[in-house]
């Protein structure tokens, strides 16, 4: 076991205490804001080599939006980690009764190629926040970017309760085998099944960021000119490898004959006539990548879009019209630059859709009327939903980010970080004395002892009074 | 398991009359959706998180509180809006027949289903999809649930077991402690997941706190505990045959009488036990109460923390400091102070393990959002388009500081 090593070492860490002081915690995090702030230059050229990706998108979503969860992180940690004291029962009113957050010991963060930065860095936060030791393995598949972070993450936080492992399948497999207090894991569905049979030897609580198709619903009623910028927006950025990506369009006839236009006139407007010479479109992070999303061109007709480059690694904003359900690009998670529209005949029969598909990460809808808005909202069930916009609702700290079903188990993001990666302890803190008002609990038991039990544990609803 | 009729109600009817009033009181609030708070670019946004049912959950329930485990995830299911399966367990037969027959009669039958039955229907059960799992039980079989659930991604809340230490200060009323700690260890013949496991005191007050323990007993039990109508009984051949196992080469202090027709083990107090013998492996879930001795905190804690987090915790001790010091360096699913089993009944605490001892919590509203999914839920206007194209590209980095 080639990492037994480094994780008995991280638990020893752990057992000292090392981790526990706020003051500990909050060093480390402002550590990793000194990471962000010193090695900006060197994550921008990462990410651009690895997955071409435009300077602005990487500044906004692997430095922006890290430093702002961790602002919301350091102004808030006093706070989230103080016991939280709760309503008491008749009985126990001169008792002190709290939720403890303790950490859960050594953490794995596995994260992938897509946000390489972001999609550790964020989860680290939390688990850094709530005191526990971890262990991150970033993607191999982003090999620039895991590099830096192998080289140079390690020179900012303690080496004793923090440290990076590099490797592939084999390697993540060996890691998988050691005890882990919880693993935090983002990627594909069928290796989110393999993570938490791995987690399952250990009774290792997990939490699983996976994907999912995610519909994207467009009412008759709507701006088209809006609906398409905010809609090309979502599905192009870092051309289409986003795991809350609008997947798949779902709109009637006319509504595609509007839309088509509305869409080649944004991409026109975001990367101009050639998006091959945008410097705002990125690249497919990998030949293996790139052969797959190129073989989901074959579906419906291109009305937009459609050229490749394989040297370059570059497929053009594409618009799929057309598309059937049972056509290929609907079997699987595009995570490409392509957006296939499928034709239903109204929003029935799009939630019926959408229902009869495995829970997505996110559902969106457009509509210029709230009843529609809310209709696809409340009939369908994602992670997470956002009318009339794409993406944004997990730029909101306040949200929990997470899936169901397919798409993922548990959630993240703000506080909701930090609730992750820490066990709420339920603490009940009694005085020796007033023995006598146990009394009633004790053998031998009587009959009339209950009523006394009853009306001191609140079973009445008419008691209200929480104060004696 | 021969509870007596106050004892049974006390512990399992009670906390289900509880458990279902403060639901149907609070559901309104627990359900309605969560507004939070926005930033800049949404100020104009609605923004909420909106409580939703998982779809189809599984309730696995134990033979120790027959009745209140499957009831009391039951209500929290129900009251979250989900489908439920209840599979009682096999061992408590009686307690499974009486689920089975009355609860289709209440319940309504296209949405609550009960099923009987023992490993091989539950294995099968388990190869079919839910969209959670609440099981109660024990560590090994926690293992083979949530290795079924991973072929789903099925979440799960694995409510299970280990041993919850109690360390017993030298400053502290030993005749108070002793009596509390009784009642939790021998209630329900020690068959309680949260029952004080061993303990853990310095050797010159280990006497005392057997002499305490054995004069509650008589206390409770009177002088033949045989014969008291409020003293269970092992629920089976196999785990009493376990559970004599365990006191082999023991010294007992008191106690140790067993009846091997009728299940019966004597309250039994073991002294000077050693940390690496079998009754220190495996949790005793039996009327087996042994004692560790340990010179200081230090040791104890020690102690505790080499060994699997335990689902709760107890610290007798009249220093508020030791207090402190115990629950900050240690880990476990609850803990309580100067008293045992306690914590589980506070309403508002979350009910639950940690490590070996499970994962996930309920009881109140923690039921509620155990099964509830939390969907983050933005909802913008169409127009206002102005504001995004800060966000599109073409992209300069003066936008970005912005």
């Amino acid at each position: 076991n080639p990492f037994a090593g480094l994780v008995s070492q991280l638990r020893a860490s752990w057992l000292s205490g090392k981790t526990r002081p706020m003051k500990y915690r909050m060093a480390q995090l402002e550590a990793l804001g000194r990471f962000l702030d010193d090695k900006k230059q060197q994550i921008l050229e990462a990410t651009a080599s690895d997955l071409g990706k435009a300077p602005f998108e990487a500044e906004l979503s692997e430095i922006l939006l890290c430093k702002n969860e961790l602002h919301e992180t350091l102004k808030n940690l006093s706070c989230w980690m103080k016991d939280e004291q709760v309503d008491r029962t008749l009985a126990m009113q001169l008792d002190s009764a709290f939720i403890r957050k303790d950490p859960y010991g050594v953490v794995l963060i596995i994260a992938p190629w897509n946000y390489p930065i972001h999609l550790f860095l964020v989860p680290l936060i939390g688990a850094i926040a709530a005191g526990n030791c971890v262990i991150v393995k970033p993607s191999e598949v982003s090999k620039k970017t895991e590099r830096l972070v192998a080289e140079a993450l390690p020179g900012y936080l303690d080496k004793d309760c923090f440290a990076v492992v590099t490797g592939g399948v084999p390697e993540t497999t060996r890691l998988l085998e050691n005890k882990f207090d919880y693993i935090f894991f983002t990627g594909t569905s069928p290796v989110g099944r393999i993570v938490m049979m791995a987690a399952a030897k250990h009774l290792t609580p997990v939490t699983l960021e996976l994907g999912g198709k995610n519909p994207c619903y467009v009412s008759d009623t709507c701006n088209v000119t809006n609906v398409a910028r905010r809609v090309a927006w979502g599905r192009f950025f870092n051309a289409g490898q986003t795991c809350i990506a609008p997947d798949y369009l779902l709109c009637t006839i006319e509504m595609q004959e509007k839309l088509l236009p509305a869409l080649r006139q944004a991409i026109d407007d975001f990367y101009g006539h050639n998006p091959r010479d945008s410097p705002d479109f990125g690249r497919i992070v990998s030949d293996k990548q790139f052969q797959r999303v190129q073989r989901l061109l074959g579906s419906g007709r291109v009305a937009i879009g459609g050229q490749t480059d394989e040297a370059e690694r570059y497929i053009a904003p594409t618009v799929l019209a057309d598309v059937l359900p049972s056509d290929p690009i609907m079997q699987e998670e595009v995570f490409g630059p392509i957006l296939p529209i499928v034709v239903i005949a109204n929003m029935d029969e799009a939630i019926d859709f959408i229902n009869s598909q495995e829970r997505p990460l996110a559902v969106y809808a457009f509509s210029s009327d709230d009843k529609i808005v809310n209709q696809v909202l409340e009939r369908t069930s994602s992670g997470g939903f956002c009318g009339n916009d794409t993406l944004m609702h997990v730029t909101l700290t306040s949200l929990p980010f997470g899936g169901i079903g397919n798409s993922g188990l548990g959630a993240h993001h703000g506080k909701f970080s930090f609730d992750t990666f820490s066990h709420r302890r339920g603490c009940l803190k009694r005085g020796m004395g007033r023995e006598p008002l146990n009394a009633p609990r004790y053998p031998p038991y009587r009959p009339q002892h209950l009523g006394l039990i009853r009306a001191t544990s609140k079973v009445t609803p008419s008691n209200d009074c929480a104060l004696l | 398991l021969l509870q007596s009729g106050p004892n049974a109600y006390s512990h399992e009817v009670l906390g289900v009359l509880r458990e279902l009033i403060l639901a149907m009181e609070k559901l309104p609030s627990w359900a309605a959706p969560q507004p939070v708070k926005k930033n800049l670019l949404t100020v104009r946004d609605e923004a909420y998180i909106g409580y939703e049912p998982l779809g189809v959950v599984l309730v696995i329930g134990a033979w120790n509180y027959p009745f209140v485990l499957v009831m009391q995830p039951l209500i929290g299911a129900i009251a979250a809006g989900n489908a439920v399966v209840v599979k009682p367990s096999e061992v408590s037969e009686n307690t499974a027949r009486l689920v089975a027959e009355l609860l289709p009669q209440y319940l309504d039958k296209d949405l609550y289903a009960v099923v009987t039955g023992g490993v091989p229907e539950t294995t099968e059960l388990l190869t079919q999809r839910f969209d959670h799992i609440l099981y109660t039980g024990n560590t090994a079989v926690g293992r083979i649930v949530m290795a079924a659930a991973a072929k789903h991604l099925t979440p799960v809340t694995l409510e299970l077991g280990g041993k919850s230490p109690c360390y017993i200060d030298k400053d502290c009323d030993l005749a108070v402690a002793c009596r509390r700690i009784t009642w939790g260890k021998y209630m329900n013949c020690g068959q309680t997941c949260i029952a004080p496991d061993y303990i853990l005191c310095d050797p010159s007050i280990q006497s005392k706190v057997v002499e305490n323990i054995k004069a509650t007993l008589k206390e409770f039990y009177g002088e033949d505990v045989k014969s008291s109508p409020d003293y269970e009984r092992i629920v089976n051949q196999r785990h009493f045959k376990r559970i004599l196992g365990l006191l082999e080469g023991q010294k007992i202090a008191h106690g140790g009488e067993t009846d091997e027709a009728s299940c019966f083990i004597a309250p039994t107090i073991l002294t000077d036990v050693s940390p690496e013998s079998k009754v220190m492996e495996e949790e005793i879930f039996g009327p087996v109460l042994p004692i560790v001795t340990v010179k200081s905190v230090e040791e104890a804690i020690e102690f505790i923390n080499l060994r699997e987090k335990p689902l709760a915790l107890y610290v007798f001790s009249n220093n508020k400091q030791l207090i402190r010091r115990v629950i900050a360096e240690t880990s476990s699913g609850g803990m309580t102070a100067n008293d045992v089993i306690m914590h589980s009944v506070v309403p508002d605490l979350p009910f639950g393990g940690v490590g070996h001892s499970g994962m996930g919590a309920y009881h109140g509203r923690y039921s509620f959002e155990t099964f509830s999914h939390r969907r983050a839920c933005l909802v913008k206007d169409l127009r206002w388009e102005v504001v995004n194209r800060l966000r599109y590209p073409p992209g300069s980095m003066e936008t970005v500081r912005l």
